[in-house]
């Protein structure tokens, strides 16, 4: 047992802080600056793939380095810490590279993989597993792809997709059996289609900060050749569940505010708490010490589920527990932060000379409450502890 | 990184589950906790046979760089067990502290007495208010002019203080500051009284009157033993959150074997999602804090500073242990609620090492200390 990293470990830690504190200073990019995973930059992306760092964990075969995803842990905690815009190549190598590794044809592979490897064009993916009436029910999908000919025809309603107004491509969930007797866990597939194929209909909806980050997706008798389809007819929600581990077990749940920590640990070391409030000097310390422990426990749970994947070993029950725990601490981070800088963390906007921290605490406090339910509500990834993970009994 | 046991730990966590199995039920906890000495000298000679007094000090010695977790692991299976012994104080505590102290034969021969269980060595850390006041003690120790000092104070929380044959204390020498005495028990002026306190483990006030110490009493050098207590301090904590570890896991599995057994409306408690979300929070809660005792271990173990790391697992686990035990009888109810029951033994073990070493609130002033904040 070691909780340390090894030497190699540490070099490698190194050499990424050495790469980012080199690279960062001269790549221009949007960031959206309360996003700290959210920044866009095809150009830093590239500037990964030559170190080989997008697809750490791939198989060589596939233009990968085979490294464990323990590295890749180390890899993306030191990209958080110093937000790099990763959001170019983010959803396709977290998410679609490995599954089309898992699941995917071989003209799928070969299309597709070079791509994100290399951050070329047109490589950016959206989610579309939502519906209005599948949410964490997802085998409840109604959605239909029906074969007809060499042709997947889909009809139906996405919803909650992020970035698809954005995106190139959809990562779809749909039945491929209508038949309703049969349980969506048996009839659903995975496939992939061209946002821009005649028959879409993208529409915004606005978050509770009034922006657009995601959108209601309509399919009206939208053809796709069927060699867009991913793995197994009617397999799709096995698939699925596989994907979400990994989608779970990201550091990224725990450190998106990152700069809220690192602001308020400034704050409080600046002493800049009002001496007239001796309470609050005291309990903005004791908050704090609390943020500490649980930002280090929810680091090592991550670290502990990327070695267990490394180790081979069964990882939802303890992705399910790492993320419920990682989302809610981010939760608490936004609410400490509000409560020690009192009223004025309320003030909002960049430019505004009474908004501390440029107005980041009330900006991080609304997004607060999507972390606990995007990618699996609190509720349900207790319900996998409970029932993959302590083996009690379902109802 | 390495997040499991090697195959040589494993071997050894299973020798300790295996022997505390066999050799400590709960009912001899329970009795144990009654009888007149609090412990069993038979077990206690056997765990000096297996060389569990000399494991923990070799461990806090680590002079191998590797050691450390070999106690974090027994302290854990006897946090799972409530073992009652005086292991933790003669030889995490006692042994550490005489341990900061280098080449004195004299205390070659204790510490060698120590882990062959020859002598049980005790620390009496705690003042008259129930605080671990070692850098400001309430132990006077006055020279008598002849090289010697009378020692008098009051000292609580002594685990088992009457059946040691020598007490730790740090007493404040006049002029001369905060030192570590070695008192024979029994010496003149030296009493003891068994004390009750809400975990029933055998404790002790001890009153020091007068107690005439000649300077080979005196451990390491004057002036010194405050900084000696604080040495340990640490890895002392660290093991003892280890024990609660063990209680804390201990607790949340039987809990989870509980509600798979015990039938309600016709079925097991635990399809009901109320049920089951009290467990993923327990499981979470131990997580946590394996997390935290491992990661504080493993820098131990690689020579690295873990103050911090120390008080972030004493936090954590003084609150989720704790929490961990409501939880488990709340849902064990009526039946937990009884004497026979063993559930209220950790429930009574959590709140009392809550307190012990520092609670959840003091270290996390710690862990802002050590961040300098
Ligand atoms: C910011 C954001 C981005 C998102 N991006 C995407 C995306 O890109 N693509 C996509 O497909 N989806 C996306 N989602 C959708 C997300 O996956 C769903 O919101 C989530 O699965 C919950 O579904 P729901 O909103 O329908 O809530 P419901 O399923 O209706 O849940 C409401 C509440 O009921 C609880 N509940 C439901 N079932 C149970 C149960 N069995 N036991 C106990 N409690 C239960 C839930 O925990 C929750 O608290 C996004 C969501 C958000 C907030």
């Amino acid at each position: 047992m070691k909780f340390t990293l090894n030497k190699e470990q540490e070099a490698f830690r190194q050499e990424v802080i050495e790469f980012l504190e080199k690279e960062l200073p001269s790549v221009t990019y949007d960031l959206d600056r309360y996003h700290m995973v959210g920044g866009i930059s095809q150009e830093f992306s590239r500037k990964m793939a030559a170190k080989n760092w997008i697809g750490l964990t791939w198989p060589k075969e596939f233009g990968g380095s085979e490294r464990g995803y323990v590295d890749k842990m180390i890899l993306s905690e030191q990209l958080i810490r110093h937000r790099a815009p990763t959001g170019y190549h983010f959803v396709a190598e977290r998410q679609i590279g490995p599954a089309i590794i898992k699941f995917g044809q071989q003209w799928q592979k070969d299309y597709f993989l070079p791509r994100f490897i290399n951050a070329e064009d047109n490589i950016s993916f959206c989610l579309l597993f939502s519906e209005p009436d599948a949410g964490s029910d997802l085998a409840a999908i109604k959605t239909t792809a029906i074969l007809e000919g060499d042709s997947y025809v889909i009809n139906g309603q996405k919803v909650w997709s992020s970035g698809a107004h954005q995106a190139d491509y959809g990562w779809l969930l749909a039945r491929t059996n209508p038949d309703p007797s049969l349980p969506g866990h048996f009839a659903s597939s995975e496939m992939m289609l061209d946002l821009k194929t005649p028959g879409i209909t993208i529409r915004p909806i606005l978050n509770i900060m009034g922006e657009h980050h995601f959108n209601e997706v309509f399919f009206d008798n939208v053809r796709i050749d069927k060699k867009y389809l991913v793995g197994k007819e009617n397999e799709g929600f096995k698939q699925i569940v596989a994907q979400l581990d990994y989608e779970r077990a990201g550091i990224e749940r725990l450190m998106q505010n990152h700069l809220v920590y690192e602001r308020l640990k400034g704050h409080i070391r600046d002493g800049d708490i009002p001496a007239h409030d001796p309470g609050l000097a005291y309990w903005a310390k004791d908050a704090f010490a609390r943020i500490e422990t649980e930002l280090n426990i929810g680091r090592m749970m991550c670290y502990h589920t990327a070695w267990m994947i490394d180790n081979g070993k069964r990882v939802s029950s303890q992705a399910a527990l790492c993320k419920a725990f990682c989302s809610q601490y981010e939760h608490r981070l936004n609410d400490v932060a509000t409560r020690v800088l009192g009223a004025s963390s309320l003030i909002m906007g960049e430019e505004n000379p009474y908004a501390p921290w440029e107005g980041l605490v009330p900006q991080s406090y609304l997004h607060s409450p999507s972390y606990t339910l995007q990618g699996g509500a609190v509720e349900i990834l207790k319900n996998i502890v409970a029932q993959r993970g302590l083996k009690l009994p379902r109802a | 990184m390495d997040f499991e046991f090697s195959s040589e730990q494993d071997m050894l966590q299973k020798s300790f589950a295996d022997f505390l199995a066999k050799e400590c039920s709960h009912d001899l906890v329970k009795d144990w906790h009654k009888d007149e000495k609090g412990y069993s000298p038979a077990v206690w000679k056997k765990m000096a046979g297996l060389g569990w007094m000399e494991l923990i000090c070799d461990a806090i010695e680590n002079n191998e760089g590797t050691g450390f977790l070999d106690a974090v692991i027994l302290f854990e299976e006897m946090g799972k067990a409530l073992l009652p012994s005086p292991l933790f104080t003669s030889a995490a505590m006692s042994g550490s502290m005489l341990l900061q102290v280098q080449d004195e034969d004299a205390v070659d021969k204790d510490l060698g007495d120590i882990t062959a269980g020859k002598r049980i060595f005790t620390a009496a850390l705690v003042n008259e208010k129930g605080e671990f006041d070692h850098n400001r003690s309430g132990v006077s120790a006055v020279s008598d002019g002849d090289g010697g000092y009378r020692l008098n104070g009051t000292r609580l929380f002594v685990p088992y203080a009457d059946s040691a044959h020598y007490l730790l204390v740090c007493a404040d020498v006049e002029n001369g500051g905060p030192t570590i005495f070695k008192i024979k028990t029994g010496s003149a002026g030296f009493s003891i009284d068994p004390m009750e306190t809400l975990y029933p483990e055998r404790k002790c006030v001890v009153k020091l009157e007068n107690v005439i110490m000649d300077a080979s009493g005196i451990v390491g050098k004057v002036g010194r033993g405050g900084r000696y207590v604080d040495a340990v301090m640490g890895p002392i904590t660290l093991l003892k959150c280890s024990e609660m570890l063990g209680g804390m896991d201990f607790i949340a599995n039987t809990t989870v074997q509980y509600v798979k057994e015990r039938h309600q409306f016709g079925k097991p408690l635990g399809v009901l999602q109320a049920i089951q979300h009290y467990c993923a929070d327990m499981a979470t809660l131990c997580e946590g804090a394996r997390m935290t005792v491992y990661l504080a271990g493993s820098l131990i173990n690689d020579g690295l500073d873990a103050e911090k790391e120390i008080s972030m697992a004493k936090a954590w686990i003084s609150d989720g242990y704790k929490k961990c035990t409501w939880i488990s009888h709340q849902i064990h109810g009526g039946i937990g609620y009884t004497e026979e029951y063993p559930v209220h033994l950790y429930y009574r073990h959590a709140k009392e090492n809550e307190l012990m070493l520092g609670d959840a609130r003091y270290h996390r002033g710690k862990v802002i200390e050590h961040m300098g904040l």
